[in-house]
C-alpha cells in the first residue's frame, strides 16, 4: 500500500518551478530521503505533502485523500517538522507543548518527556530563545508526541551537533522500529539519507532526477557520487 | 560503512564472519533489529532485510517471541569456511617457506615441532 502518491506534482510561485511534474510513490513503512542541494525543491514538495501548499497542478493523495482540504482527522496522522522556525516565538516551550496537546486525542507525554528531557530542557524559556538544538528537540517532540503514521522531516539535523543529530536519529529509528511508520525525510548530508533511507529521490531544480531504492540508485559508486554525478549532469 | 556495498549485504557478511569465526556460537541470540539499528543509526528495515537475507541463507532462524538465533547448520557450513581459510594460510605459509629455499622435509619437521609444541600429533 502506498501511504504517498504523486503525478506531475507541480508548484509554481510566479516564475519558479519550485516543484516540477513529481511523480512518486512511498509504501506504507518505508523511508524516502530526499536529497538535493539547496533550492532543488525539497521543502516545497514536503510542504505540498503536509497539505501546508496547495499544488499549481497535478495530483497528490496522501494516507489515501487528496492533499487539498484534507480533513483534521488526517491531520492528526501526520507529523511535520519544517525547517524553518514557525512556532511562536513568545510562547514558553512548556505552552508550545500543551497548546498542541490540547489538539489531539492522542498524546505520548512519555515520549515528549524522553525527546526533551535528556538534556534539562530549559522548558519556561520563550521559544524565541531557544538554540538550534533544543528548538529542533522541541519541534520534534510536538511532531511525533501524537505518535503519527506519516511523519515529514525537513532537514532535521542541519545545525546540530553531532551529538544531537545522532539523538535524533536514534529517535527516528525507535519510530521506524516500533510503529513501522512512513517517513519522507530531507537532508543535504548523503550520509543521513544512506544510513535512513529505503529509497532516495534525487532533486534538482524542483524535478526528480532519479527514484529508487538507495542500493539501486548508487550502484558501486557512493551515494554522495552518484548524488554530484546527477546533479552536474543536469547542470552542463 | 563501505561505498558501493549495500549497508544490509554488509551486515550480512559480517554476521557470517563472526559465526564463521566462532566468535558468534550455535544458538547464541542476536541483537534485535531494533537494537541493532540504534548500535549502528541505521534504518531498521535496513537490518530486517540483511536478517531476512541471513535467514534464507540458513545462518540465523527466528524463534517466535524470542528472538534471532544463529542456526547450528551455521555453525557447521562456517567451520567448512573456516577449514577453507586454514588451509589458505598453510598455502600461504608453505610458498613463504618454499620462496625462503626450505626443503621440503624442513617443512615438514617444522610441522610435526608445531604439532608435538600443542600436543598434537599421534602415535
Amino acid at each position: 500500500m502506498n501511504l504517498i502518491e504523486t503525478r506531475d506534482l507541480t508548484r509554481v510561485f510566479g516564475k519558479l518551478r519550485a516543484v516540477d511534474s513529481a511523480t512518486l510513490e512511498v509504501p506504507a513503512g518505508t523511508v524516502l530521503g530526499l536529497l538535493g542541494p539547496n533550492g532543488a525543491g525539497k521543502s516545497t514538495l514536503l510542504k505540498l505533502l503536509a497539505g501546508h501548499l496547495r499544488p499549481t497542478s497535478g495530483s497528490i493523495s496522501v494516507l489515501g485523500a487528496p492533499a487539498a482540504g484534507r480533513a483534521p482527522e488526517l491531520w492528526r496522522r501526520i507529523g511535520y517538522v519544517a525547517q524553518e522556525r514557525y512556532l511562536p516565538g513568545w510562547m514558553t516551550a512548556a505552552e508550545c507543548l500543551r497548546f498542541t496537546a490540547s489538539f489531539h486525542q492522542q498524546w505520548d507525554s512519555a515520549k515528549v518527556e524522553r525527546i526533551m528531557g535528556r538534556h534539562d530542557f530549559p522548558l519556561q524559556t520563550h521559544v524565541r530563545d531557544l538554540s538550534r538544538g533544543h528548538y529542533v528537540r522541541l519541534q520534534i517532540a510536538l511532531a511525533l508526541a501524537h505518535d503519527p503514521e506519516l511523519i515529514l522531516l525537513d532537514e532535521p539535523t542541519s545545525g546540530l551537533d553531532p551529538t544531537g543529530r545522532h539523538d535524533l536519529l536514534e529517535l527516528l529509528i525507535e519510530e521506524i522500529g516500533r510503529r513501522g511508520c512512513t517517513v519522507v525525510l530531507s537532508s543535504h548530508m548523503v550520509e543521513d539519507i544512506e544510513r535512513m533511507a529505503d529509497t532516495v529521490a534525487i532533486m534538482e531544480g524542483g524535478r526528480i532526477l532519479t527514484l529508487g531504492g538507495v542500493d539501486a540508485v548508487k550502484g558501486t559508486n557512493s551515494l554522495e557520487q552518484t548524488f554530484l554525478d546527477y546533479v552536474n549532469r543536469r547542470q552542463e | 560503512m563501505r561505498d558501493g556495498v549495500p549497508i544490509y549485504l554488509q551486515i550480512v557478511e559480517q554476521v557470517k564472519r563472526n559465526v564463521a569465526l566462532g566468535r558468534l556460537k550455535p544458538e547464541e541470540g542476536l541483537p534485535s533489529v531494533r537494537q541493532l539499528a540504534l548500535d549502528l543509526t541505521i534504518n531498521p528495515n535496513t537490518v530486517a532485510r540483511a536478517y531476512l537475507e541471513l535467514e534464507h541463507q540458513g545462518v540465523i532462524y527466528k524463534r517466535q517471541g524470542q528472538g534471532t538465533f544463529v542456526s547450528s547448520q551455521a555453525a557447521e557450513a562456517s567451520r567448512r569456511e573456516r577449514h577453507k581459510m586454514v588451509s589458505a594460510l598453510f598455502e600461504k605459509a608453505v610458498i613463504e617457506a618454499v620462496n625462503s629455499g626450505m626443503t621440503g622435509r624442513e617443512i615438514e619437521e617444522t610441522y610435526h615441532q608445531l604439532l608435538r609444541r600443542y600436543g598434537l600429533e599421534e602415535g
